[in-house]
């Protein structure tokens, strides 16, 4: 199962998309996973082709969650599970991107800031 | 302390939760408006019921903002049940008591309206120099013209509320105890103006300071179980698709049971679409 999501399944789907819609480079997937309620959750780190938002100083890593929008199965990501996720960045890391996708095979990506945080700027 | 607290009428059901908090008061509004309770002005003319865009007072809050006023001494309330009235009616004695009161007042306040509209017709016919004739017709449009002016508070419930204290009592403990008020409670501790929810599809909507001077930052979601409540991607899209849209953020809110200190309790997380996929 695990095997599956890496080479197969979602985070390959993600990493894909990253590299050749978004033309992010650095990509890795992570060697650390983390294990909530029988499924596993990947990190992928990469950095984006340009700067992302005006709020942003400049281009720097991001961190990228791989997770499945389906409407039948169960979800399992917590919001303890979000801390979880961050504890295994680095400090140094703002967000979190979520990389939601869906089973046509769209991905959406949504920021994810710990906290209560402004809007960014437009 | 040292200002007089502001006055809200609270209603609460039989479990203990508030159906309606109003604030009558223009002063007492202005001073929640000051401390960044704003509500909403529900009030209307029964004659111009379609008129609803400017509304007037009385100012309606939401049960978080009531008890979050009521828990930090700002307010004090009256507290009834919305069967009180109809309870103390029940007594029957009490209640015929009651009505011939009624019919007294009634009396008296027309009597003391006709003196002076009699008083007042002879007073302009004389200034005219017309001698003063007594006319069935003018008795009956005196008659017609008296009026009743309905009263803002009821009697029953103005010497009906000994148990007052209790009820407020009752109040806060329930709401110590429920996710929304939590949540908003943490909100305002964050110097946050808060609002009902639903025109952006959350529970609340956030602003840095006086809504007529601020637009909004955050849509809040309803809070979920820190632990066992998965989060809902869908919830999450159709959330932050639109809050971005409208400069804002999705907020994320759970409650954590497990911890000690109730305000560590409250956990927020702030989505927001990424601008690309």
């Amino acid at each position: 199962m695990a095997n599956d999501a890496r080479d197969g399944g979602i985070v390959r789907l993600v990493k894909d998309n990253l590299a050749y819609c978004q033309f992010w480079t650095n990509l890795c997937v992570w060697d650390r996973t983390m294990s909530w309620r029988d499924e596993t959750v990947y990190v992928i780190s990469g950095r984006p082709s340009q700067k992302l938002s005006h709020d942003d100083e400049d281009i720097h890593e991001e961190y990228v969650v791989p997770v499945e929008m389906s409407q039948y199965k169960k979800g399992y990501v917590t919001l303890e599970c979000l801390d979880k996720v961050f504890e295994m960045c680095p400090a140094t890391a703002t967000r979190l991107t979520l990389a939601i996708v869906s089973d046509d095979g769209t991905v959406a990506f949504y920021y994810v800031y710990k906290g209560l945080h402004k809007p960014k700027r437009n | 302390m040292a200002v007089e607290p502001v006055r809200i009428n609270v209603t609460m059901s039989e479990d203990g939760t508030v159906t309606n908090a109003l604030v009558f008061s223009l002063k007492d509004i202005r001073r929640l408006r000051e401390q960044g309770v704003c509500g909403v002005l529900s009030g209307s003319l029964p004659t111009i019921a379609q008129q609803n865009v400017f509304l007037s007072v009385p100012l309606r809050l939401s049960a978080e903002e009531a008890v979050w006023l009521l828990e930090k001494g700002y307010a004090r309330a009256n507290v009834s049940r919305p069967t009180a009235i109809s309870e103390t009616l029940q007594d029957e004695s009490l209640a015929s008591e009651l009505s011939e009161k009624a019919k007294l007042r009634v009396e008296e306040e027309f009597e003391r309206q006709r003196v002076y509209k009699r008083e007042q017709h002879a007073l302009k016919l004389r200034k005219l120099g017309i001698e003063e004739k007594h006319r069935d017709e003018d008795e009956h449009l005196l008659e017609s013209s008296l009026f009743y002016e309905v009263m803002n508070d009821s009697t029953i419930l103005r010497d009906g509320s000994g148990d007052a204290e209790d009820l407020v009592d009752r109040l806060k403990a329930k709401y110590s105890q429920d996710g929304n008020f939590k949540v908003f409670r943490s909100l305002r501790s964050h110097g946050l103006v808060v609002s009902p929810g639903a025109r952006f599809g959350g529970k609340f909507i956030a602003y840095p300071g006086d809504p007529l001077r601020y637009h909004s930052h955050m849509v809040v979601s309803s809070p979920l179980d820190y632990r066992k409540d998965p989060i809902e991607f869908r919830d999450i899209i159709n959330g932050s698709r639109l809050s971005t849209t409208v400069k804002k953020i999705w907020v994320l809110s759970g409650i954590d049971t497990q911890e000690r200190q109730e305000e560590e309790q409250v956990k927020f997380f702030s989505i927001e679409w990424a601008g690309f996929g």
